[in-house]
């Protein structure tokens, strides 16, 4: 957090609020404790890896909340807490290579995350680390552990049209965007919402806007639009294959594909999601990076 | 005695003291021009890299040129700038942030060299303020903006007023983000240059990286770049101990430094080569002027005149033609420096060729001649010591002429 | 043919007047020449430097690998592809592929650009072989060896000997990562290979990457460096233009191609005072021994000679002088010239800008002879020549026979 020193006071509120907007904020729940809430769900939801658990498993539990007050306490409290193990598939395909990947993913918050390679044989053992704003990278053939320098935020991550940069943002998008619902009704023979980020006028991030689609119904997400500042789209990301994983009902398939190169795609497929184990930070250790027994 | 009949001689036989004179002279104002032209050219040189660089001299902690991370800086510039600014031979010191980064929009991402400048402070980046093309430059200290070259402007698809995010390590090495506006674009015409720099405020930058009131660097511009190596000890006696160090342009701009290392070889090498043909012409003209007067020394010996004396009129002669040719050499010389250091020599129009695209911004295609007083001083001595020297040998065969051997030749 | 003879005889009536005349004559000539090979030299010198220390005269792309270097914008079958090059006959041609990379050695890292090089191609190409400021070259045929740029050695701490881990994307995606030892590290040449620099074998490269045989480029020296743009034309009609894009380094480095421009410029002006003042020598001894034969002008007039034949006679003896001097001259400076391109000038006893550490400089100039600056200085001095000598023979018709040697006395 100490990059963001720059943008001074006013950005530690994680919420701006906009006028004008209550009588839609009130369709989704009604005050201030409401829109907090609505806005935490989306940014879980457009979140890409991590808060996308979490997003599952407040979505599940929606039904047996009794007020929106409720919900969003246990969110908060989960929020801190919670932590994850999950394994996916992520097939990639470029222009000029596909890649397909076997991967085991443990999370704690949106702070934390470690992924490990396990397919193919090749890169197996490779891992990344997630803590804070830093990644570090494990290296099983040189048995290194390399800090991911700037120069290689913007590149990709694994291969896959994720960039280093998005797995490090993600964890600030509350303190970035601001939202509303820009929409509700009918589409495709779903009720659902569109919610709209619009990032803060400081905020470093590149996008114009990210538009959310999700089921009024279950909340749970359908699509993100990220748009560039003059409006044009960049790159969709798409929910798909909902499924009970890990006793709850998730969307099992996440597909990215960006706006300039539609014949590419990253898709990712959770195989396994278990939740509620109970990690500490300190799992997310360097030292936990390098454990033989990670890939097994 | 001597004096006298040698300027007798000398007036008698006006045509030839006066073309060796001219000679002299001409010979003495060619070399004039061509140091001249030669340390001006190579000043321009020095001058056309530095103006792009970190200048002729630059303070930065010791590391940052291997690998300028933002965790090297100088905490506190100030007794550095005051100490610089003290020097005489200062022309300007421009406190920097400069670093390595990413910027990205949505449309991608690319590697830049930026650079955190004072835009309140005169003559600093001129070179991007002279080749802006769109907008303006950097009008505020502390404003989000950034003034990018055309061609990363175009890779990343940026606009006037967009926004773009430029991604580095701050000054506790930790990775950070923050966001700027184009407030201008540049096209200097060099690729390089154009694709890969851009220039924030400084005070922004000191916030985004958490630098407080410090800076990587302090660029050093000098009066006159001959004096560079008294500018470097005189600097380096006054800067505050530290880890910080006093860095010449050579170290920190090996390219240029090659070529400036040759083009500086070439200039001791024209001025010696001149100097040697001046030198030979004037010790032609005094053998030839000497054996056309064989039969006149002769009769000179004849009527009692003693060898000595023949030797030292011969001499006085010599002395007196260099002197009056390089006087007359020194006026011309001066003069043609005079015109060519105001009003140049235009290089792009000697050229065939007409499509300088870095004319004018990165490089200054007129050449300004430069005459240093030293060289000038030196080279007016080195003509007088050797025309008097190879003066020698002809007034000594003048001295063994005997009279006979004169008389018999018609 | 007795105007021939008598012009020659009285060239050696007087032999230390001629002697001074042609000794000033030839002594000019000579350091035309000299000045002409010299500047000529320096030049090449300057391209040398930007070319023959990492890019090469030509280089042979992927038509859009320049525009992001992308290593998928490679060139496949490098063997027809490095057979069609040296074919041409043009000169030698080595395989390169590139990667950018993030470099580290204990706990340092940094960005650097993988140079996959091949060691016995690459000699023939550039000279970054012979700038090593510690350890040594690439061995050919040995794995897992590379040479570092300076800056980037210091920033890593890293000497010969030491190991440093690669990490690169590769071609499928994956994070290519390997472990290298260095062998040595480069002086300093200039900064993208100071600071970034990794040279390493082109098949450990590949291997890294992922890759095939596909490289990025084909770097190429030319025999002869002054045919350039002949070259890079003659190089593209041999390639298939859809598939390769050849490019020379004046294209490819205009900066460098206008700062060299602008030296060449300059250079001519130098050349001009050099000439001028070698002129200068030769004009103020030819007037000289001219005046000086006013006498002599006169006896022959008055021996019944026509204006017309004492001009001849002393243009005849002029052209003789000539002559002599383009040849003596001429062979002085062409021996002269050869040393100097073959042998150099020691600048080192300079000191000044020679003296920083690390250079890759090596302190000799040396000169560059062509057949050019032969004719030209020979040209240059029979016109001075010439010139000079028309006024005395315009004198020396008009002369009447008492005036001169009455003068004379």
């Amino acid at each position: 957090m100490k990059g963001r020193r720059a943008e001074g006071g006013g950005r530690s509120s994680p919420l701006t609020r906009r006028r004008g907007d209550t009588h839609r904020r009130t369709v989704v729940c009604s005050g201030q404790a409401e829109t907090r809430w609505e806005w935490k769900i989306i940014t879980q939801r457009v979140s890409i890896f991590i808060a996308f658990f979490l997003v599952c498993f407040f979505s599940s539990s929606i039904s047996s909340a009794a007020t929106a007050k409720e919900i969003l306490e246990k969110v908060d409290d989960l929020w801190r807490g919670e932590s994850s193990f999950a394994e996916m598939t992520m097939d990639v395909v470029t222009e000029n290579y596909e890649r397909s990947m076997k991967l085991k993913a443990w999370s704690l918050g949106k702070e934390h995350s470690l992924f490990v390679i396990t397919y193919p044989p090749k890169d197996r053992g490779v891992a990344t680390l997630k803590a804070e704003e830093n990644i570090w990278n494990y290296l099983p053939r040189v048995n290194r552990v390399i800090r991911v320098p700037t120069s290689m935020m913007m590149a990709n991550w694994m291969g896959s049209h994720f960039t280093n940069d998005d797995l490090v943002k993600e964890s600030r998008m509350s303190e970035d965007y601001d939202a509303e619902v820009t929409f509700e009704g009918e589409k495709d023979g779903t009720n659902v919402y569109e919610i709209t980020l619009v990032p803060k006028p400081e905020a470093p991030v590149v996008w114009g806007r990210i538009e959310i689609t999700v089921v009024q119904e279950t909340l749970m997400p359908v699509k993100s639009l990220y748009y560039d500042e003059d409006g044009g789209l960049s790159r969709t990301m798409i929910f798909d294959k909902v499924k009970m994983l890990g006793e709850r009902l998730v969307p099992t398939v996440m597909i990215l594909i960006p706006e300039d190169k539609p014949e590419e795609k990253t898709v990712i497929t959770y195989d396994s999601l278990e939740l509620g184990l109970g990690l500490t930070p300190d799992f997310f250790s360097r030292a936990t990076l390098t454990r033989k027994d990670l890939v097994r | 005695m001597v004096m006298k009949l040698a300027f007798r001689n000398l007036r008698r036989n006006l045509r030839r003291s006066l073309l060796t004179v001219t000679a002299i002279a001409l010979g003495t104002a060619l070399a004039l021009f061509s140091i001249g032209l030669g340390d001006g050219g190579h000043r321009q040189m020095i001058e056309n890299g530095v103006r792009i660089g970190q200048g002729h001299l630059t303070v930065q902690r010791e590391g940052f040129l291997e690998s300028p991370s933002s965790s090297l800086y100088i905490r506190d510039p100030g007794p550095f700038l005051d100490a610089v600014t003290l020097s005489p031979y200062v022309d300007n010191a421009y406190p920097r942030i400069r670093g390595e980064g990413i910027l990205a929009t949505a449309a991608g991402a690319e590697g830049v060299m930026f650079q955190g400048i004072d835009p309140a402070m005169p003559g600093e980046a001129t070179i991007f303020r002279d080749s802006l093309t769109e907008g303006e430059f950097l009008t505020d200290f502390n404003a989000a903006q950034v003034v990018l070259g055309k061609k990363l402007a175009d890779r990343l698809k940026l606009a006037l007023g967009k926004k773009v995010v430029l991604t580095t390590q701050d000054a506790g090495g930790e990775i950070t983000s923050t966001l700027v506006r184009v407030k201008g674009i540049f096209r200097s015409g060099s690729g390089t240059i154009d694709g890969s720099i851009c220039l924030m405020p400084m005070g922004y930058l000191q916030k985004a990286l958490g630098m407080g009131e410090g800076v990587t660097s302090i660029a050093i511009y000098l009066h006159n770049p001959f004096k560079q190596e008294e500018a470097l000890a005189d600097i380096g006696r006054q800067l505050p101990p530290g880890p910080e160090h006093l860095y010449e342009w050579q170290t920190l701009q090996p390219d240029l430094r090659d070529y400036v290392v040759i083009d500086d070889a070439f200039g001791y090498m024209i001025y010696a080569i001149v100097l040697l043909i001046v030198a030979i012409g004037v010790l032609n003209t005094i053998l030839m002027s000497v054996m056309e007067r064989r039969r006149e020394i002769g009769i000179l010996t004849a009527v009692g005149m003693e060898n000595r004396d023949v030797m030292k009129m011969i001499l006085v002669e010599t002395v007196f033609i260099t002197f009056m040719g390089i006087t007359l050499g020194v006026i011309i010389g001066l003069g043609v420096n005079w015109y060519f250091s105001t009003y140049g020599l235009d290089l792009s129009s000697l050229s065939s060729q007409n499509d300088w695209s870095l004319a004018g911004t990165v490089i200054d295609p007129v050449l300004r001649s430069h005459l240093r007083p030293h060289r000038a001083v030196g080279l007016c001595l080195a003509v007088f010591l050797l025309t008097v020297t190879m003066g020698i040998y002809p007034a000594w065969k003048a001295s063994r002429i005997l009279p006979v051997e004169a008389m018999e030749k018609p | 043919m007795t105007l021939l003879k008598m012009a020659w005889r009285n060239l050696w009536r007087n032999p230390k007047r001629t002697l001074i005349t042609l000794f000033s004559m030839t002594f000019g000539l000579t350091m035309m020449i000299v000045g002409y090979a010299l500047s000529d030299g320096m030049l090449n010198q300057m391209v040398h430097y930007a070319t023959l220390l990492g890019t090469g005269h030509v280089q042979v792309h992927h038509p859009d690998y320049l525009e992001d270097h992308s290593i998928y914008d490679s060139m496949d079958d490098p063997a027809a592809l490095l057979a069609a090059v040296t074919s041409t006959g043009l000169g030698s041609a080595s395989p390169r592929v590139f990667a950018t990379a993030l470099v580290s050695s204990g706990q340092q890292s940094a960005g650097g650009q993988l140079w996959g090089i091949d060691p016995d191609l690459e000699s023939s190409v550039t000279e970054l072989d012979q700038h090593l400021e510690t350890g040594t070259w690439l061995t050919p045929g040995a794995k897992g060896q590379v040479v570092l740029g300076r800056n980037l050695a210091k920033t890593l701490s890293a000497g010969p000997g030491d190991e440093v881990v690669v990490l690169t994307q590769a071609a499928d995606g994956s994070l290519g990562n390997a472990l290298y030892t260095v062998s040595g590290t480069l002086k300093s040449i200039g900064e993208r290979l100071d600071r970034g620099g990794v040279i390493m074998h082109i098949r450990d490269l590949s291997e890294l990457l992922v890759m095939d045989s596909e490289i990025h480029e084909v770097a190429i020296r030319l025999n002869d460096p002054n045919e350039l743009d002949w070259a890079t034309l003659t190089l593209s009609k041999a390639l298939d233009e859809e598939k390769y894009k050849v490019e020379n380094w004046k294209q490819l480095f205009p900066e460098l191609a206008e700062y060299l421009r602008l030296s060449s410029s300059s250079m001519t002006i130098v050349l001009f005072i050099i000439f001028a003042v070698a002129s200068l020598g030769i004009v103020n001894t030819q007037l000289m021994s001219l005046f000086e034969r006013t006498r002599e002008v006169g006896i022959m007039r008055a021996l019944g000679m026509g204006p017309l034949s004492v001009v001849w006679l002393i243009l005849l003896e002029t052209v003789f002088l000539i002559l002599m001097a383009a040849v003596t001259g001429g062979i002085a400076g062409i021996l002269w010239a050869l040393r100097l391109e073959h042998v150099g000038w020691d600048i080192s006893w300079m000191g000044g800008s020679f003296a920083f550490v690390g250079v890759a400089f090596d302190p000799h100039m040396y000169a560059t002879l062509t057949s050019v600056a032969v004719i030209h200085s020979i040209v240059v001095m029979i016109v001075v020549v010439l010139m000079a000598s028309l006024y005395p023979f315009i004198r020396a018709a008009r002369i009447s026979p008492v005036d001169a040697i009455g003068r004379g006395r």
